[in-house]
C-alpha cells in the first residue's frame, strides 16, 4: 500500500473520529507541556520572581515529580482515546477489511492516524506551554511565579519533542489494539504479579527511604505505587461492580454489567484516583503538621508550607479532573455505540432519568471506592512510615489527628467527585436523550 | 405506572375482553387489540404516514409489507406508541394512546406489548436470560422471579443452554430467538415485529417466524409483523400493503 493511500484512508470526516483525534492531540499537547515544564525546572533556573520550589535544588525534585506524575492521567486519557472503537470507526475498519485490507495495512492506517494526532499535539504543546506560562509565570505576583520566561532552550526542547512524541504516538497507534465488543479481559496472573511487585516496591523503598532519606528511595516508591495502582484498578472496579450487582434495582444491574464488560478503562481511572487518594492521605498529615503551630519551623514560614501544600493539592485535583474527564468520555462513547439497545430499553420505559441513574451509578462505583481505598492506603503507609522512622508505633493521640484529617479529606473528595459525576451526567442529558431516541430503533 | 387503576374502562378490550368475548359479551366489548383511524405522521420534511386505517383483532397475525421507505417502521412505532400520531387516533388494547402520558405508554408496552426488531436490540453486556428478563425487571419484578420466568422462555424458544451467555457473544439467529423470548415473556396481548427475520438466512428466518407466530398463536397473542419477505407475509392471516404512506390494499388470506 502506498503511503499516500494510507494517509488518505487514515483521514475520516466522521464526528466521532474527529473527536478522537482532538482528544489524542489535546492530551499529547498537555503531556508535552508538562514535559517541557519538568525539563525546564530540571535545567535549573534562577530568574527573578520565581518561587523557591523551582529554584532550590532539593525542592525542584518535588516539582519535577509532580509534573511527571500529572502526565500519567493525561497519558491514560491518550491510551483510552486510542483504544476507543466508535461505531463509525468500527464500520470503516470492517468495510476496509471486507475490501481486502490486510491486518498489517489496517495497522498502518491506525498508526498513521495516531501519528498525525500525536504530531499535532506535539506542535500544540508550545502554545499550551505559553498559556501555562502566562497563568503561572506572569499573572502571579513576583516571588510566587512557577514558570520563568521561555528561553531558547525551551524552544530546542520543544523542537526535539515533536519527532519523539510523533514516533511514540505512531508506535502506540500500531500496537494498541482496539477494544472489541464482549471481550472482557479479566485481570490474570501478570496483573497479580504487578500488584505484588508494586506493593513490595513501595514497602521496601519506603523502609530504605526512612533509613537514608535518599530521594531515589522516594522515587522508586512512587513508581511502585503507580504499578500497584494500575494493577489494582481493574480489580477494584470488578469488586465494586459485583457489589453493585447485588443491589435489587435494574439500574444498578445495568451499571454493574457495563463495568464488568470493560473493567480496564474504568480501572485506569480508578488507578489514577487511587494515587490521588494516597496523595490526599499524605497531604492530610502535612496539613496537620503545618497548621498545628506546635512546630516552630512551620509557624515561622507558614506561607512557604501552605504554598507547597496548595501546589500539591492543585496537582492532585488536576490529575483527578483529567481522570474523571476520561471516564465521562468513555461513558459518551458507550452511549453512542449502544444506542440501539438503549433505545430498546426506552421502549420498556427506561427513560432519560433512568439511564442517567445508570450512568451515575457506573461513575460512582468507579470513583468513590478508588479515592477511599487510596486515602486509607495513604494513611496506613504513612502510619507505618512514621512508626519505622521513630522506631516504634507512635502514640495513638499523635496519629488520630492526621488520620481524622485524612478521613475528612477523603470524604470531601469522594463527595466532590460524586457531585462532579452527577453534574457530568446532567451535562450529558442531550446525548442520553439522543441515545434513547426512537430513531435508533429503525433498521440502520 | 398505575395505568390499570387510572383507566379501568379501557382495560376491557385487553385480557378481559378476550376472556369475555366468546361468552357473549363480545358485542359490548371491542375485540380489536389495535385500531388506527386516519393516522398521519410526518418527519421534519417527509410525510411518512398519510391517513392510515388499520384494525387488528385479538390473536390475529398481520403482515405489513411494502417497498423500502414507504413508512412501515413508522407505522409500527406509531402503533406501539413509541412515536406519537400527529393526526388521527391510535387505540392500543383499548387505550387511546394520545390520552396517555409517556410513562403510561411505556408501562403499557412493557406489560402488554412485545417488540422484536431486525437486530441489535439486546444489551450486549447482559446475559441472554437477563435480556429476556428486562421488561419484567423494569416493571419492578424481583430479580429472582424475573430471571426464572425468563429462563422458562429461553427453554421454550430452544436456547435454554445459552441462558448465561453474554448477548454480545450470541449468533444472529440466537439473538433473534432471545428477542422473541423477550417479546413474549410478559405474556403480552400484541407483539410488534420490524423485519425480525431480516438479518437471518432463508431457513433461519422462517424457523424464527414459525417460532414467533407459533408461540404467539398458543397464547392468543396478536402479531403485527413488518416484512420484505413474501414467504413471511404468506404465513400471516392477513397482509397489509403500504405504499408511500397509504394503505395500498388489504387482503384477507384467511
Ligand atoms: N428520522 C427521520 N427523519 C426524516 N425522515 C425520516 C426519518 N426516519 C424515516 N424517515 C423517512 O420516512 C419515510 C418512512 O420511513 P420508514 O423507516 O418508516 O420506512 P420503511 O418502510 O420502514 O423502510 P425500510 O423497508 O427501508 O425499513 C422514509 O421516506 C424515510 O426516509
Ligand atoms: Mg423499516
Amino acid at each position: 500500500m502506498k503511503v499516500t493511500t494510507t494517509i488518505r484512508l487514515a483521514r475520516s470526516a466522521a464526528d466521532a473520529e474527529r473527536r478522537r483525534t482532538a482528544i489524542i492531540a489535546g492530551s499529547i499537547a498537555l503531556a508535552g507541556q508538562l514535559l517541557l515544564f519538568a525539563l525546564h525546572v530540571a535545567r535549573g533556573s534562577s530568574a527573578d520572581g520565581l518561587v523557591s520550589y523551582v529554584t532550590e535544588d532539593d525542592l525542584q525534585l518535588g516539582v519535577i515529580v509532580g509534573a511527571l506524575l500529572l502526565i500519567v492521567p493525561v497519558l491514560a486519557l491518550t491510551v483510552q482515546a486510542l483504544r476507543t472503537a466508535s461505531v463509525a470507526r468500527d464500520q470503516r475498519l470492517a468495510a476496509l477489511r471486507l475490501a481486502g485490507a490486510t491486518p498489517g495495512q489496517l495497522r498502518a492506517i491506525a498508526a498513521a492516524q495516531a501519528g498525525w494526532a500525536a504530531a499535532l499535539g506535539a506542535v500544540l504543546a508550545a502554545p499550551a506551554y505559553l498559556v501555562f506560562w502566562i497563568a503561572a509565570g506572569v499573572l502571579p505576583p513576583s516571588g510566587a511565579r512557577l514558570v520563568a520566561v521561555p528561553d531558547a532552550a525551551d524552544v530546542v526542547t520543544w523542537l526535539a519533542l515533536i519527532p519523539v512524541l510523533t514516533v511514540c504516538g505512531t508506535g502506540a497507534g500500531a500496537l494498541l489494539r482496539e477494544r472489541g465488543g464482549g471481550t472482557s479481559a479479566r485481570p490474570g496472573a501478570a496483573n497479580a504479579a504487578a500488584l505484588i511487585a508494586g506493593a513490595l516496591l513501595v514497602v521496601v523503598s519506603m523502609a530504605s527511604y526512612v533509613d537514608s532519606e535518599s530521594n531515589v528511595g522516594l522515587l522508586i516508591a512512587i513508581v511502585g505505587l503507580l504499578v500497584f495502582a494500575f494493577a489494582a484498578g481493574p480489580r477494584l472496579v470488578l469488586a465494586a461492580a459485583r457489589a453493585l450487582e447485588r443491589r435489587p434495582d435494574t439500574e444498578s444491574l445495568l451499571a454493574a454489567r457495563r463495568l464488568r464488560a470493560d473493567p480496564r478503562t474504568a480501572g485506569r481511572v480508578a488507578a489514577v484516583l487511587m494515587v490521588c487518594g494516597v496523595a490526599l492521605g499524605f497531604q492530610a498529615l502535612y496539613a496537620y503538621e503545618t497548621l498545628n503551630f506546635e512546630y516552630e519551623w512551620a509557624a515561622q514560614d507558614l506561607g512557604f508550607y501552605v504554598g507547597g501544600l496548595g501546589l500539591s493539592v492543585a496537582v492532585v485535583v488536576a490529575g483527578a479532573a483529567v481522570a474523571v474527564f476520561s471516564l465521562v468520555l468513555n461513558a459518551i462513547e458507550h452511549l453512542v455505540a449502544a444506542r440501539r439497545p438503549l433505545a430498546t430499553l426506552a421502549v420498556f420505559g427506561l427513560d432519560e432519568r433512568g439511564l442517567g441513574r445508570v450512568l451515575v451509578r457506573q461513575l460512582l462505583a468507579t470513583v468513590v471506592p478508588a479515592v477511599a481505598l487510596g486515602a486509607a492506603l495513604g494513611n496506613v503507609v504513612l502510619f507505618s512510615l512514621i512508626s519505622v522512622a521513630i522506631g516504634a508505633w507512635p502514640p495513638a493521640d499523635e496519629l488520630l489527628g492526621p488520620a481524622l484529617l485524612g478521613l475528612a479529606a477523603a470524604v470531601v473528595a469522594a463527595l466532590l467527585l460524586a457531585l462532579v459525576a452527577r453534574l457530568a451526567v446532567r451535562l450529558l442529558r442531550p446525548l442520553v436523550r439522543a441515545a434513547i431516541a426512537p430513531e435508533n430503533l429503525r433498521a440502520a | 405506572m398505575h395505568i390499570r387503576g387510572n383507566l379501568q374502562d379501557g382495560w376491557n378490550a385487553g385480557r378481559l375482553g378476550r376472556l369475555l368475548g366468546p361468552l357473549g359479551y363480545g358485542c359490548a366489548i371491542p375485540r380489536a387489540v389495535l385500531e388506527l383511524i386516519g393516522v398521519e405522521y410526518a418527519y421534519t420534511r417527509t410525510p411518512a404516514l398519510r391517513g392510515v386505517e388499520l384494525h387488528v383483532d385479538a390473536g390475529e397475525v398481520v403482515a405489513v409489507t411494502g417497498p423500502s421507505g414507504c413508512g412501515k417502521s413508522t407505522l409500527l412505532h406509531v402503533a406501539a406508541g413509541i412515536l406519537p400520531a400527529q393526526l388521527g387516533v391510535v387505540r392500543l388494547l383499548g387505550y387511546d394512546l394520545t390520552a396517555l402520558s409517556e410513562a403510561q405508554r411505556a408501562a403499557l408496552r412493557r406489560r402488554d406489548v412485545g417488540v422484536v426488531l431486525q437486530f441489535g436490540q439486546l444489551v450486549p453486556d447482559l446475559a441472554a436470560v437477563e435480556n429476556v428478563a428486562l421488561p419484567l425487571l423494569l416493571d419492578g419484578w424481583a430479580r429472582g422471579r424475573a430471571l426464572r420466568a425468563a429462563a422458562g422462555w429461553l427453554d421454550r424458544v430452544g436456547i435454554g443452554q445459552e441462558r448465561d451467555t453474554l448477548a454480545a457473544e450470541l449468533s444472529g439467529g440466537e439473538s433473534q430467538r432471545v428477542a422473541v423470548a423477550r417479546a413474549l415473556v410478559t405474556e403480552p396481548e400484541i407483539v410488534f415485529a420490524d423485519e425480525p427475520t431480516g438479518s437471518l438466512d432463508q431457513a433461519g428466518g422462517f424457523e424464527l417466524l414459525e417460532l414467533l407466530v407459533g408461540e404467539a398463536g398458543e397464547g392468543g397473542v396478536a402479531v403485527v409483523i413488518v416484512t420484505h419477505d413474501r414467504d413471511v407475509a404468506a404465513r400471516a392471516d392477513r397482509e397489509v400493503r403500504l405504499l408511500d404512506g397509504r394503505l395500498d390494499m388489504a387482503r384477507l388470506t384467511r
